[in-house]
């Protein structure tokens, strides 16, 4: 072993076998060329459909901003306190998808929030800021949309308290009213003197999986209702009558986006029951201090319907075939023409030859899937303005943005770990037909079946096999109080995008070690 | 040969004006013979020189640029059942490693409606019997090569054309073959056989064709082109050199100081190099005869025609 | 005369090398697994709206091919392109020199194979399916739907899924054969007939979705399985598959023409 050449030598000579292959150069060319043609067509076959609201929040993204708030005017600095009695989530499930039993799976998915709001008017998207009670999540303080904290896992009866002192706002709970607990503090910037506060209830649409032909899939959602009782609202300081357990000087509104929708065209008159909006919910009624109100709809971010970047980089799939087939050649042309034995007796570590390949292979697909990922999001990104995608449905993204980075360099990542496992798998089973074949159809195959399986084990085939990578594709960010169901049919394999990727790294690592193990043990 | 026929009614391969080209470099330039039935026909030069390339032509595998080459007066791409007028080894390694040596023999004798039996006789011929039935993946290039062979005696051919057949042969294989290609230019059948070594084919060939970068050098037998090679040298050890070159000089020949004490001359027998140096007065101590060998004079013929020094003879530009 | 000993010693060659068999066997093994794991999954479904279960039997009965293909594609890939791999093209074309011959020769047998073992894949699929749906909510939320493979439109179905498996067989050969490599040739195949599924489940605008699925081969080829609501497809049947013929036919031609012209 004296006289063994460094590791950069061998990396060399492997560099200089890989791109001296004519067919290989243009087949590994022909991947960043296929990604980008086939995200074009993507890009130029692709419509934004029209979504039924287009309500922003503060920071431009897309809402739903539908709540019943019973409120009052508070200028400057002061604090509202409320007991909330009880707070009751009504849903529905028909017997025909499973009625009961279904309703308490589809209970999981809803956020039901009954609190006290303090919001910048009754403008849908309107800056705001509130504490509420969630049943199965406990006491959160959200503001914005997308800001939140949560706090003691507390269900009602329970007291809440909202303060603002200039622009920070303070949410406190307690269980007897006099005993507080902090639950968080958020600074909402550009709020003005005079804001609206009081209590709210929204209770959001229920979504679960009722149906899956063969292929396809019906995403069922249930419309809900939440029934809160508050009591003793007490503001501070007192402005106006009545500012305590009365209903003098409290006005019953509801906030709904979908009313406001400027010029909306609504869904057609026969649509199915869950997309049309609901009528809004009857009056808040009040008994001496005590006020029952019933709510509809959600505060939360909404995600975009399409993952635009994702979209645009469907095309990684093509450009992985060929990478796949040049590393599966990179080894099993040697071992068909005899060649491994020159390269084993010209480096007789075998291991680390084989090593040496994987790194180079990978290196080049990495390189390779960079670009590709780069250029066609460049391209996409202005036909897809042409084609109508605009904010706040579709907020505009830029290379830089670091989940579009994350994007580009994950599926370098997925490119190259796939070509270490397509070049271990060819070690493994020496043979071009077979390990192309193994490696392609563990790539493509689930995406098909996981539609013809039944719900669970078809997300397992994919969260189990290569394709998992492509999660770090994924750039629509997620939300735990906005919870979406996770189905590979919606592009969503895992919640965390690099989860994926850790699969697709340990098929990587593993049939290299195999490999590694094999050509060690294994006549040349 | 078992069933070999008599004398058979000789079938020649004749080239015109071959050209090939692979991209920019040409690999076949000009090329014109004729392979004689009832001999062995040496088609020799150095690796990359084109000897493949135009087997593969007369084969019909590459269509030239310019040319002919026939087989029988026939294009081969227009033999109803060309196995059975042309045997051919190419390439030994060129055969599927999963399928066991029987087993390629068979499908090769359907081709051409061979009648099976053949099959056993060809195995038994080259040596396979034993081993007929095992995959050819577990062959040794030895083994592989007689399995070509083998294949290309399949439908008792009127041509043979073989390309290095003795690569990997062992000494025992080696004689056999050299035995195989006499034995079959003797039952009247057009022998070429190609080798980048002279010594390969210098006891077995009856005639020699010299290629060297795609061009014929010589077309000769091998007798005359001992004879055409630039000729046997004398040396001569002298104290009296340039007396010695003076007097050799005069006579017509070529003459070089070779070393201290050394002068070579070139294209005079001995007797005379002594009678021209003793009646000029020119005293020496010896004289040595040098006769060419026929790898000398092949040496010398493709000394400007060496492509490759070393490696595969494979097809240039690929 | 010449061309059925071509045939005869493609067979030979076809049927002497291990791997051949073992893929055959799979693509029987997955298209009829596929089809009865698929069957037996929708028979055990519970169908409380019947409307929501209607759904094309024979289609589902039959949905293995879309699998069991892929096998199929290796089998014709690996009948050309391990010729090139390992060099024994030589060998071939020295003994049967007509290039449109061996061409020809190669397709016939693989076309045969293909079609038994196809022939196999699809009545083993359809008696699967005759198991697993008659009796379950889902066959009686579609009445009147046959399964009987000696009636149409099933019998078209069946038919034609060999056809279309066939035709898949063609495609891949002709490809291989201008490719001349096998793990190149498979990897462009798969693209072919795969990734088109992958980009429709992405593209959003409907008459794009309708393009792509009229000219994608696999979705076009495999509307030869649609029994019922034919008037909702975007081409009828046979109009599918003619496609996937057309681009079989584009492919083996262009393989031919590779052959006949390319050096070997």
């Amino acid at each position: 072993m004296s006289g063994r050449p460094g590791f950069g030598r061998l990396l060399l000579s492997e560099l200089t076998k890989l791109y001296s292959v004519r067919r290989w150069s243009i087949a590994l060319l022909a991947a960043p060329v296929l990604t980008v043609l086939a995200g074009l067509l993507v890009a130029a076959s692709s419509a934004p459909g029209s979504p039924d609201t287009t309500v922003a929040g503060p920071d431009g993204g897309w809402v739903r901003d539908r709540f019943h708030f019973v409120h009052r005017p508070l200028t400057g600095d002061g604090s509202l306190t409320v007991r909330v009695a009880s707070s009751a989530l009504e849903l529905t499930v028909p017997e025909a998808d499973g009625g009961a039993a279904r309703a308490r799976e589809v209970e999981r998915t809803v956020w039901a929030k009954t609190g006290l709001m303090l919001k910048d008017g009754l403008r849908p998207g309107a800056r705001y800021a509130a504490v509420m009670l969630v049943p199965g999540h406990g006491v959160r303080l959200q503001s914005n949309f997308t800001g939140d904290i949560a706090g003691p896992a507390a269900g009602a009866p329970a007291w809440l308290r909202l303060t603002r002192t200039g622009s920070a706002i303070a949410a406190f709970q307690s269980t007897d009213g006099t005993a507080w607990t902090r639950v968080g503090t958020v600074t909402i910037a550009d709020l003005p003197p005079t804001v609206e506060v009081g209590p709210f209830v929204a209770s959001p649409t229920g979504t679960a999986v009722v149906q899956r032909q063969f292929g396809s899939l019906r995403e069922s959602r249930y419309p809900t209702s939440t029934r809160a009782v508050f009591e003793r609202p007490a503001l501070e300081p007192v402005a106006g009558p009545g500012s305590g357990g009365s209903p003098d000087g409290w006005r019953d509104d509801e906030v709904n986006d979908e009313a406001t929708a400027p010029d909306a065209p609504g869904p057609p008159p026969n649509a199915p029951a869950d997309k049309r909006p609901q009528s809004g919910p009857p009056p808040a009624a009040w008994t001496g201090d005590r006020l029952t109100l019933i709510g509809f709809g959600d505060i939360a971010p909404r995600p975009a319907p399409q993952d635009l970047v994702k979209n645009s980089l469907t095309g990684t799939y093509a450009g992985l075939l060929a990478i796949v087939a040049v590393a599966v050649l990179f080894v099993t042309s040697e071992y068909r023409r005899g060649m491994i034995r020159t390269t084993f007796a010209a480096s007789p570590g075998r291991g680390r030859v084989l090593i040496a390949k994987a790194a180079v292979i990978g290196a080049t697909a990495f390189v390779l899937g960079l670009v590709a990922g780069a250029v066609t999001l460049l391209l996409t990104r202005p036909i897809l303005l042409r084609h109508g995608y605009a904010a706040p449905v579709y907020p505009d993204w830029t290379l830089t943005d670091p989940v579009v980075l994350r994007a580009v360099a994950g599926t370098a990542a997925v490119l190259a770990a796939t070509a270490v496992f397509a070049l271990a798998l060819g070690a493994v089973l020496r043979r071009a037909a077979g390990a192309v074949a193994t490696v392609l159809m563990l790539i493509v195959l689930p995406q098909l079946l996981a539609g013809a399986l039944p719900s669970t084990a078809g997300q397992w085939l994919i969260r189990l096999t290569p394709p998992a990578g492509f999660s770090v594709q994924q750039t629509v960010p997620r939300y735990e109080q906005a919870p979406q169901l996770c189905m590979p049919e919606n592009g969503c394999v895992y919640d965390q995008p690099w989860a994926g990727f850790a699969v697709i790294a340990v098929y990587a690592l593993a049939s290299t070690a195999a490999a590694v193990w094999l050509v060690r043990r294994r006549d040349a | 040969m078992a069933e070999s026929p008599a004398r058979r009614s000789g079938v020649p391969i004749e080239v015109r004006g071959l050209r090939k080209r692979y991209r920019s470099t040409p690999a076949v330039d000009d090329l014109s013979f004729t392979v004689e039935p009832g001999k062995v026909t040496g088609f020799v030069g150095p690796n990359g020189a084109g000897k493949s390339t135009t087997m593969r032509i007369i084969l019909g595998l590459d269509a030239p640029d310019a040319g002919t080459a026939l087989v029988g007066g026939r294009p081969y791409r227009t033999l109803e059942r060309p196995l059975r007028t042309v045997g051919a080894l190419l390439d030994a390694s060129a055969v599927h490693p999963g399928r066991s040596a029987r087993n390629h023999l068979r499908w090769l004798a359907h081709s051409n409606a061979i009648p099976r039996r053949r099959v056993d006789e060809v195995l038994d011929l080259a040596g396979l019997a034993s081993v007929g039935r095992r995959a050819v993946g577990g062959f040794s290039l030895g083994m592989r090569q007689r399995l070509g062979i083998a294949a290309a005696l399949l439908g008792d051919p009127a041509v043979v054309i073989f390309d290095e057949p003795v690569n990997g042969l062992d000494l025992e294989g080696i004689q056999w073959i050299r035995g195989l290609l006499r034995s079959l230019a003797g039952d009247g059948r057009a022998v070429l056989v190609s080798s980048h070594l002279m010594s390969e084919l210098q006891d077995s060939a009856d005639h020699l064709l010299v290629i060297g970068r795609g061009r014929l050098l010589a077309d000769t037998s091998v007798r005359d082109l001992v004879a055409t090679a630039s000729g046997d040298r004398v040396a001569v050890r002298t104290g009296m050199r340039v007396e010695a070159m003076t007097t050799l000089a005069g006579a017509g020949a070529p003459t070089a100081i070779t070393d201290d004490e050394t002068v070579t001359v070139s294209g005079l027998p001995v007797e005379r190099v002594v009678d021209l140096l003793t009646r000029g007065g020119v005293s020496f101590t010896g004289v040595s005869a040098h006769r060419a060998t026929l790898e000398e004079a092949y040496m010398e013929l493709t000394r400007d025609a060496v492509e490759f020094s070393s490696g595969d003879d494979g097809r240039p530009g690929r | 005369m010449s061309t059925v000993h071509a045939i005869h010693a493609e067979w030979t060659k076809l049927r002497t090398v291990a791997s051949t068999p073992w893929l055959l066997l799979a693509a029987v093994a997955v298209t009829v697994g596929i089809s009865a794991a698929a069957t037996a999954a929708a028979g055990s479904r519970a169908c409380p709206d019947p409307a929501a279960c209607l759904d094309d039997l024979a289609r589902l009965g039959l949905t293995g091919a879309q699998y069991g293909q892929a096998l199929v594609v290796v089998l014709a890939v690996l009948v050309i392109g391990e010729e090139y791999g390992t060099r024994s093209i030589g060998v071939s074309l020295a003994a049967v020199p007509g290039r449109w011959r061996l061409y020809l020769a190669k397709a016939v047998v693989l076309t045969g194979v293909v079609a038994a073992a196809g022939s196999l894949g699809v009545i083993g699929s359809l008696l699967a399916a005759r198991h697993f749906l008659p009796g379950t909510a889902l066959g009686a939320a579609n009445p009147g739907q046959s399964l009987s493979p000696t009636a149409e439109p099933v019998l078209r179905a069946a038919y034609g899924t060999v056809l279309y498996l066939a035709l898949v067989a063609l495609l891949s050969y002709g490809v291989a054969a201008v490719l001349r490599d096998t793990a190149g040739a498979i990897a462009t195949m798969l693209v072919l007939l795969y990734v088109a599924p992958i980009l429709t489940s992405v593209v959003t605008d409907p008459r794009w979705l309708r393009r792509i699925d009229r000219i994608a081969p696999m979705s076009a080829g495999l509307k030869i399985q649609a029994t019922t609501a034919l008037d909702s497809l975007t081409s009828s049947p046979w109009q599918g598959l003619g496609v996937l013929g057309l681009w079989a036919a584009g492919a083996l031609l262009a393989g031919l023409l590779a052959l006949q012209f390319r050096d070997a």
